[in-house]
């Protein structure tokens, strides 16, 4: 038992991470302060699905979600929920969260 | 056409850094109609200026309130309405002056004014300037803000021979009603920059007049509805940025008489030819008030001629922890007053520049650059006193004992230098200004909220006691409240602000574009008696 809550524990610490990119001379679509951190003051958009993993190299976004101006930044984000659905489908689903801000003039 | 969203309704506004909230009926955002801009400027402003005129109307007819705001990066209530507020950073028109468009008798280079609308943050206007070769003349410490919030609170840096954001502002275009003449353009009749044609142009009727000028560009959001500044910019420049320790004694001295040439530190290739201290471009101290450090941190800037090809200066700009964490931290550990010393020993780490290596060795960038997007997030505060050189270790004296029997304060002190302000009613008020502020972080917890209430109250109260002339920075954490309180800090400049907006504004409108802000500060007691010539031109 100790073992196997050991493995969940290294598993969850593992898979749950949060990688964000900024763009640093751009600026973002902002909006008035709401919340806390980073997008207190950013108008941001999520996008949560779940893809084929065949598709994942070459996902990209349907369509053109910025305009013409671009990211100002993306996160992706892994959950401990994302890798067990990874897990459990065998490696053929993977569960996609992302949030993006965009850029303006 | 311009379209304006009801953003959210029976809402409470807050800042960003959360010294809020406050309730407010209805949020409106407006944004410039993009087509139209790529067809006409003059149009696209137009037609912005209209849609704004609708809402002040639509406010008028209601008996509402309206006040317009931008970034929310004042650290109080001032950009706040119950009744309707207007988010106007869509509104980021931008355009550079021709010389065409210049008034005949300005001695003012066509090439150095550019018009921004006022929703335009710092950044993007220093993205704007850099394609023409130009740079603001001075910030604040970063550049987030609207141009439109700096100057009605009067935003500014560390450079004790350049003023505050207002001060290289030369003409403002108000909205000061719904009618049809109540888009006005201010400027200096002793500087003119811009031709009637230009204001024509810009639907405006032009108001040449010093003094009313002056009164409105710190006009706290009061003075109507700005719409649009034209600023005046000067050649791209850099800035050698270093930070060194020196003893307190001599910063001290430095403080009280900015005597540069004859400072004790010398730091290679900044010497004149006598082997002197050049004159820095800015100079700021930082000090912890829980610890008598013999040294303290110093930041020191010097201005020199733009080459391109430098190292790319951001990495070490940015060298700071993650400043969420920090202020997580704070959080938890601001339920233990005795651990505020250890809190601020952590705001050290992060707030303090320190580059690490040689402190010979500068970072060098643009002031865009070294002035760069705030690192800052979550609740924080920031109390912020104006006074004179000769008073500022006698403040610091007492602000910093007062943070320290009140809570403990958790926050780092810090003393910058501003020329004096042409603003009327600009808290850089002295020849020579010296800001002394403390910036921390907000804890809800325990008695903190309290500590911080009597931290501002007791802080006036012991320099009035002092009888040490000081003023306080407009968007700062202040107790505004305070009976007397600009009346002791401005004297008879705040009646003639009161007198110049009561001659632009009519009664109605001047307490259409008041809030509690204001009465708390008695500046909205409109002054019947204004005369009407305050508010004509005078050229």
């Amino acid at each position: 038992m100790k073992t196997i809550l050991c493995f969940l524990t290294a598993l969850s610490l593992a898979s749950c991470y949060t990688v964000r990119v900024t763009n640093r001379d751009a600026l973002f679509t902002q909006k008035p302060p709401e919340g806390d951190g980073f997008y207190v003051d950013k108008v941001v958009h999520t996008l949560d699905t779940v893809i084929k993993t065949r598709a994942w190299e070459e996902f990209w976004l349907q369509e053109k979600p910025c305009n013409d101006c671009g990211f100002y930044s993306l996160e992706y984000r892994n959950t401990l929920g994302a890798s067990l659905r990874y897990a459990l489908s065998l490696g053929s689903r993977r569960a996609i969260h992302i949030r993006y801000v965009c850029a303006t003039r | 056409m311009a379209t304006t969203t009801t953003t959210r309704r029976n809402h409470e506004y807050d800042t960003i850094h959360r010294n809020g909230p406050w309730p407010t009926a209805t949020e409106f955002a407006t944004a410039i109609d993009g087509r139209l801009e790529q067809q006409d400027f003059f149009a696209c402003y137009l037609d912005a200026a209209q849609e704004v005129q609708r809402l002040i109307e639509l406010a008028r007819s209601s008996g509402k309130g309206f006040r317009a705001f931008g970034s929310s990066w004042s650290l109080n209530h001032i950009a706040h309405h119950r009744d309707y507020m207007h988010f106007n950073r869509s509104m980021n028109l931008r355009r550079a002056l021709s010389p065409s468009d210049m008034h005949t008798g300005s001695t003012l280079d066509a090439d150095n004014l550019f018009f921004f609308q006022c929703g335009s943050r710092v950044k993007e206007i220093n993205n704007y300037l850099f394609t023409f070769g130009k740079s603001l003349k001075t910030s604040g410490a970063s550049n987030g803000q609207t141009i439109a919030g700096c100057i009605s609170t009067g935003v500014h840096g560390s450079a004790h021979h350049v003023g505050s954001m207002q001060d290289f502002v030369v003409g403002l275009d108000l909205i000061i009603g719904p009618g049809v003449n109540d888009r006005v353009y201010l400027e200096s009749d002793k500087a003119p920059a811009i031709s009637n044609a230009f204001a024509a142009k810009l639907g405006s009727r032009i108001i040449r007049n010093e003094g009313l000028f002056h009164a409105a560009l710190v006009g706290l959001g009061s003075f109507g509805f700005i719409h649009g500044v034209v600023i005046e910019a000067e050649n791209l420049f850099l800035l050698n940025r270093y930070t060194t320790t020196i003893p307190r004694s001599e910063a001290m001295r430095l403080a009280k008489s900015m005597d540069f040439k004859n400072a004790s530190f010398r730091i290679p290739g900044e010497l004149d030819s006598q082997g002197k201290p050049n004159e820095p471009h800015h100079f700021k101290l930082f000090f912890n008030p829980h610890r008598n450090d013999p040294d303290l941190v110093v930041e020191i800037m010097y201005k020199k001629p733009y080459l391109a090809g430098y190292p790319d200066p951001i990495p070490r700009v940015r060298t700071a922890l993650y400043t969420e964490l920090l202020t997580s931290l704070g959080r938890i550990l601001g339920k233990i007053p005795r651990r505020i010393p250890a809190i601020v020993r952590l705001l050290e780490k992060t707030a303090l520049p320190v580059e690490g290596g040689n402190p010979n060795v500068p970072v060098t960038g643009t002031h865009a650059q070294i002035f760069f997007d705030s690192i800052q997030q979550g609740p924080a505060f920031a109390c912020e006193v104006c006074v004179g050189l000769k008073d500022a270790e006698k403040a610091y004296d007492i602000m910093s004992k007062l943070a320290r029997d009140i809570g403990p304060m958790p926050g780092l002190f810090a003393m910058r230098f501003v020329k004096q302000s042409k603003a009327l009613l600009a808290s850089a008020t002295y020849p020579v200004s010296c800001m002394l502020e403390i910036n921390g972080v907000i804890s809800s917890s325990g008695k903190a909220p309290q500590a911080l209430t009597q931290f501002c109250t007791a802080t006036i109260k012991t320099l009035q006691d002092q009888h040490i002339p000081f003023t306080i920075h407009w968007g700062k954490t202040a107790d505004w409240k305070y009976p007397g309180l600009v009346t002791y800090m401005f004297g008879h400049k705040a009646t003639e602000w009161r007198r110049y907006r009561s001659a632009l504004l009519s009664k109605e409108m001047a307490a259409l574009f008041s809030n509690r802000f204001l009465t708390e500060t008695r500046l909205d007691l409109y002054a019947d008696d204004a005369p009407a010539a305050m508010a004509q031109s005078l050229a």
